[in-house]
């Protein structure tokens, strides 16, 4: 009880994790309650008004099929809530599970393990995904997984770092000394002790993601049209760069907004969680 | 008034933290003159550090502020120059200097200790590039570093610790300060190698008649080296005093307290420790009273009032800050210390360890190959007899903690035998280990370290009773924790806790109880109180002493400590770079130490008693313990025995028996 | 310290070999037929089956590897159908564009990041920290491509103060070539400056509070000389780990400036031959684009050695 208090009083020491935490969850309004939000269907098209600057009807304009930008936006929130959360589940639980085995068993297989992950380090992170994306194709459920798996290292190295560390404490070796199995072990004391770390790279890494899937999208090799996502409606409003920079403008604001929020919440997080890593990343 | 070389008076040091103010400094008056040593003595966050680094402005400001005081050095008062002033960068290094506790991380890595040394006599002294180095390599050699030329060149990482704690001594006295200040500077070291430290200390001062203020929480280091000593608790000197003064006369209750709590190589064993009950206050949450108001068993009344009592003054040199008078203190001193309960020592072998080896291989290369053995035991044999407790001693590397794991079986033996009431538990598959996992149990030296900290008090206590299924159901699982608690002196309505709301000693008691939860019969003990506070150690030792009584518990106690080793144990083992030298009973140990290297440890362990220690005649051995990668051949301590002849280095010696009491070594017939 | 660097060129050839395996199982690996995804359904069987043979496809699996990274080695990388010349020609002509954008981002990175770290770090607290590290917060969560179009939109559309795409070599035309790798330099470098700003910052911060920077204060020494003398030093080890990343993290970012700003490199290359399904180009392309990160990071090892006596000295 006074644990938790003592937690959110961490968390909440700084005023800017405050705020950010507010943003995020503006956005998962946005993104749960998209239909009551937004003013218009998002592809709807009306060729009758394309690329309009703001005005009352459309209070962001119009893109270049005369859908509303604005409502694009509500709907685009959608795509970053999933992908950047369940791309970064899936990178955590398999990297995780690649580290842990890796830490714990150590000898080969941990050196067949660590160079396939730093095989995997060395090609640049777009090229990885889109190399993925041209093995998966394209799609939501798809570009969750790609940007998954090229989420894993960070996630294995990480976690193999720290069962090392774990590994040798004094009270995981006072577990067994009291009779409980390795797995007990690794259940009981190894892995509720690796929790802290994971949770705070995890919110880190929500933030990268989005960011990858915007990229993704921009270079059209994310989600399919018409699905709304924010980095294809930059490269959408691009071409009309001239004509009607708020086009292009709007939905890149989003992304700072959002991604911004989750890291500076990521570093609170870690803070509060974790005040030896404090200042550092 | 007669001018001191540095006069301190009411300094007050803060820190502003989160959870509120921290008076580290509540009133900090003491002097040193010139070619003087002083002591200061005191426990963890007593202050004694924060002092002196209050002096040369070393504490991070902010959080810390020094919100009172003088300190006059050379006829200025240095607390009123800047921190980071050219006056203050002046006196740092040139006027005073200081040599910190762990020579590990003291210096800076990246750079040669030439580098080092040289860049604060170009800056002090003023010297050519040419000149400094000439005399960095002069002061090298002073402080016993051989080969220095070539050396000047190494970087810290290719030194021992002990060699790199000569390197500070080097770079502190570099310059010719008026004052050198030792925080803790031998703390971290191994006992002989300490003993060589303080010496090269005292003799380097004495010579350049330098001022030497020895910080420490050891009374014993300072009953031999230090002229005067100041007691310093929670944040106040307590009492001042000269060395004689304090040891044959000490007037304030703390200091009391803490003579009586410490064993001494000389002491009577059969007398009970006197723990000091309680622990030091928080500083954050102090109350204004008398510092010592709480655990103070003379305390009255009259001393719960809102203000530091006014010190008696018993002699030019010698105060107490108490608000009774010595005579008034002893009158009333706690009832006659009880004796220690008597014990029956069986003679059935409990444990028994047949010419037990442990080896690391060294690899080389990519392909791994093995290219030798670090070999942490060889060939140990040890007897252990039911209800008995074997004390186990040694400097670091003499494979004290490897001799546990092995036992533990959380390594495997390289070869040998460990038996177990007789069964040969050496390759013992890890699910037949059941029953001896619940009998044998481990109390490990970092009460921190050894509790999970995701668990609470209460489950880390009775896991041991869950894992072996020791409670019928869960009325009786929850009685059985209680008992626990309450057997090692802590409240079971804390049971909730998390182990990082509890205190050091708090923690080692909980470590107890979740070892005393399987019912063992045997609990090997790895150096269970060196983590621990001075007043706080005896409440433990005195704990395992009465477990031990009420349970029948057999102990193997491990420690580097040879005086608390003398107070607990029946029989003692020598050990030395994975060898057992010298087996005996305690007594015989003592009086008459058979092998070299245990006269050497004991002479190296000061009793806390200036008159007695003036008189000793000391066995001193040079050198440290070499790395266990670089083992002697022949017998392992023969680099530094003062009796090595040419077969040492050949033959390795093994224990001989003379009469109950054996050693390894090839020239014993001439001592014993 | 030889036998550490041995250790990790054996590393490096190891992690080679299994990118050189990643990249031949993509062809495998795609649904489909790799010729009929390549090339499209409609081409007669005759000249699938050629195509086919010349890839190799019709021999038993460990055979093709070998064949194709023994061709591969001696660069004989085959043929892209959609940028219709030698896949080698075409790496020649693109990837000097995109090393060079690259190296220059990589190289304003680093040294503006550190620079800012150690900057954030000593004057810990102070307006300009506070400044500089927000700066670099936002740094992280700017989408590349967003701060690409901003700029264009400023200084192209608006004030017509830098042409907004296009690439020329600095020796064909120096003035021209500067002008046009400005923007894209910038978008590259500034995440890069952003999180190295962060990383050093911390990486001094712990330095600063590690004991022999007491020890180094209680010898009288200046500010200034602890800072640059003792405390830089050892912060930068940590960081320098980081650094063989920046160029792989660079080049990663030129898939997205390249097309912004137009440029012929090779991260368009990249985009393109997906978009046309081009996987010979593809596999080419992955693999010369690790091997720079590759030998970045052993270049970053020989440095690592040579900073941390620790290593050095093993």
């Amino acid at each position: 009880m006074s644990n938790r208090k003592r937690f959110f009083r961490a968390l909440f020491n700084r005023k800017i994790v405050a705020v950010a935490l507010v943003v995020i969850l503006f956005f998962l309004i946005c993104a749960v309650a998209s239909p009551l939000l937004a003013t218009h269907d998002p592809n709807l098209n009306d060729l009758y008004s394309v690329t309009q600057g703001p005005s009352s009807e459309h209070v962001l304009g119009t893109d270049q099929l005369g859908r509303d930008v604005y409502s694009r936006i509500v709907y685009g929130a959608r795509v970053a809530f999933l992908v950047g959360i369940l791309a970064v589940l899936i990178s955590a639980v398999l990297g995780s599970a690649i580290g842990l085995v890796a830490g714990y068993f150590g000898g080969w297989i941990d050196n067949v393990l660590m160079r396939i992950v730093e095989a995997m380090m060395a090609i640049p992170p777009v090229v990885l995904a889109l190399a993925l994306v041209a093995i998966f194709g394209r799609s939501v459920p798809m570009l969750i997984l790609v940007l998954g798996i090229s989420n894993v290292p960070s996630f294995a190295r990480m976690m193999r770092g720290q069962v090392l560390t774990v590994r040798d404490l004094d009270y995981v070796s006072a577990s067994r000394i009291r009779g409980n199995s390795d797995f007990t072990t690794m259940v009981k004391h190894i892995l509720p002790n690796c929790l802290s770390p994971m949770i705070i790279v995890m919110t880190q890494s929500i933030g990268g993601t989005i960011l990858a899937e915007a990229g993704l999208s921009f270079l059209g090799a994310g989600v399919l049209p018409p699905t709304a996502s924010w980095g294809a409606m930059v490269n959408d409003g691009y071409t009309y760069l001239e004509k009607c920079p708020v086009f292009a403008l709007a939905p890149g604001t989003a992304v700072i907004l959002l991604v911004l929020a989750f890291n500076i919440f990521g570093d609170g997080l870690r803070d509060a969680l974790d005040p030896r890593l404090r200042g550092s990343r | 008034m007669a001018e001191h070389l540095l006069d301190v008076r009411h300094l007050k040091t803060v820190f502003h933290m989160g959870e509120g103010l921290v008076k580290a400094v509540d009133d900090a008056t003491f002097h040193v003159d010139e070619g003087e040593i002083i002591g200061i003595v005191g426990e963890s966050g007593s202050g004694k550090s924060v002092t002196m680094m209050s002096i040369l402005k070393l504490i991070a400001m902010p959080p810390g502020e020094i919100v009172g005081g003088e300190a006059w050095f050379g006829g200025k008062d240095i607390l009123k120059y800047a921190a980071n002033s050219p006056e203050l960068r002046e006196i740092r290094g040139g006027g005073i200097s200081m040599i910190f506790q762990e020579p590990m991380t003291s210096l800076n890595p990246v750079l040669t200790v030439g580098q080092q040394i040289m860049e604060s006599i170009m800056l002090h002294l003023k010297l050519s590039k040419s000149d400094a180095r000439a005399r960095a390599i002069e002061l090298l050699t002073q402080v016993g570093i051989p080969d220095a030329s070539s050396r000047i060149d190494y970087y810290p990482t290719q030194f021992s610790g002990g060699m790199r704690q000569r390197v500070m001594i080097a770079m502190a006295m570099s310059c010719n300060p008026k004052i050198l200040i030792a925080d803790e500077a031998t703390t971290a070291l191994d006992v002989t190698t300490q003993e060589q430290i303080l010496e090269l200390l005292r003799n380097i001062v004495k010579e350049t008649n330098t001022a030497l203020i020895i910080i420490t929480h050891n009374l014993s280091i300072i009953a031999r080296y230090a002229e005067r000593i100041y007691v310093m608790y929670a944040g106040n000197i307590v009492e001042r005093a000269t060395s004689e003064e304090l040891f044959a006369e000490p007037s304030h209750p703390y200091t009391m307290g803490l003579l009586r709590a410490i064993p001494r190589l000389d002491s009577d064993k059969s007398q009970r420790l006197v723990s000091i009950d309680g622990i030091p206050p928080n500083p954050a949450l102090k109350t204004g009273r008398c510092p010592f108001f709480e655990r103070c068993p003379y305390a009255e009344a009259r001393c719960d009032v809102k203000e530091i009592p006014e010190p008696i003054v018993y002699s030019v040199t010698h105060a107490a800050a108490c608000r009774f008078r010595r005579e008034e203190l002893i009158a009333r001193a706690p009832a006659q210390v009880q004796t220690a309960e008597k014990r029956s020592i069986g003679k059935t072998p409990i444990l028994q360890l047949v010419n037990l080896s442990k080896y690391y291989p060294v690899t080389q290369g990519i392909a791994r190959r093995k290219i030798g053995d670090v070999k942490a035991l060889d060939d140990v044999n040890i007897t252990i007899y039911e209800g008995e407790t074997l004390g186990l001693v040694g400097e670091s590397g003499c494979g004290k903690t490897t001799l546990a794991k092995t036992v533990l079986r959380l390594q495997p033996a390289t070869g040998g035998q460990i038996l177990f009431r007789g069964q040969d538990i050496t390759a013992l598959k890890e699910r037949k280990l059941g029953d001896i996992r619940r009998e044998v149990q481990f109390i490990f030296q970092d009460p921190y370290g050894s509790l999970d900290p995701r668990q609470t008090a209460g489950s880390v206590v009775g896991e041991a009773i869950r894992t072996h299924h020791l409670a019928k159901d869960k009325a009786d699982y929850d009685r059985r924790v209680n008992e626990l608690f309450e057997a090692v002196g802590l409240d079971p309505g804390l049971k909730d806790r998390a182990p990082h709301e509890f205190s050091g000693g708090q923690r080692q008691r909980l470590c107890v109880a979740a070892a005393l939860a399987s019912e063992p019969s045997f609990v090997i003990c790895d150096e269970p109180i060196s983590a621990l506070d001075v007043s706080i150690q005896a409440q433990i030792i005195n704990l395992l002493i009465d477990l031990q009584a009420k349970r029948g518990l057999t102990y193997l106690f491990i420690a580097h400590d040879l005086s608390v080793v003398r107070h607990i144990s029946d029989r003692i083992a020598v050990m030395y770079l994975g060898r057992v030298v010298e087996i005996s009973p305690w007594d015989r140990l003592y009086e008459n130490p058979l092998h070299p290297y245990t006269r050497a440890l004991l002479s190296a362990i000061p009793i806390p008693d200036p008159v007695v220690e003036k008189a000793r005649v000391r066995t001193r051995i040079e050198g440290e313990v070499p790395s266990l990668m670089n083992r002697p051949t022949g017998c392992v301590f023969h680099p530094r025995c003062p009796y090595a002849t040419e077969r040492c280095a050949k033959e390795v010696p093994t224990l001989q028996d003379y009469d109950g009491h054996e050693a390894a070594c090839f020239r014993i017939g001439e001592f014993a | 310290m030889g036998r550490f660097l041995l250790k990790r060129l054996f590393q490096t050839l190891l992690i080679l070999v299994i990118i050189s395996l990643m990249a031949f199982a993509l062809i495998h690996i795609i649904p489909g037929d790799p010729v009929y995804a390549m090339l499209g359904s409609d081409i007669t069987p005759e000249y699938h089956d050629q195509v086919y043979e010349s890839m190799g496809l019709n021999l038993p699996l460990v055979e093709q590897y070998f064949r194709w990274i023994g061709n591969f080695l001696q660069g004989k990388m085959g043929y892209s159908y959609h940028f219709k010349m030698d896949v080698l020609q075409l790496v020649q002509r693109r990837l000097p564009v995109t090393v060079i954008l690259g190296i220059t981002s990589a190289v304003l990175s680093v040294v503006l990041g550190l620079l800012f770290g150690i900057i954030t770090a000593v004057r810990r607290g102070k307006p300009i920290d506070s400044i500089l590290t927000v700066l670099a917060n936002i740094g992280i969560a700017t989408p590349v491509f967003w701060l690409a179009v901003t700029l264009v939109l400023i200084f192209s559309i608006k004030l017509r103060w830098l042409p907004s795409w296009g690439f020329t070599m600095p020796w064909v035309d120096f003035g021209k070539s500067m002008k046009q790798m400005l923007m894209p330099t910038i978008c590259m470098s500034v995440g890069g400056i952003a999180s190295y700003t962060r990383q050093t910052r911390s990486s001094m911060l712990e330095v600063i509070g590690q004991d022999y920077i007491r020890t180094a204060r209680s010898k009288g020494l200046k500010e200034s000389r602890i800072v640059m003398g003792h405390a830089v030093k050892n912060a930068l080890i940590p960081i320098l780990t980081l650094i063989g990343m920046t160029l792989r993290n660079c080049i990663g970012g030129s898939a997205i400036i390249e097309r912004v700003f137009n440029i012929a490199g090779m991260g368009s290359v990249m985009v393109e031959a997906l978009g046309n399904r081009d996987y010979i180009t593809l596999q080419s392309g992955i693999i010369f684009l690790s091997l720079i990160t590759c030998v970045c990071n052993l270049l970053v090892d020989i440095a690592y050695a040579y900073a941390d006596p620790r290593i050095r000295l093993e």
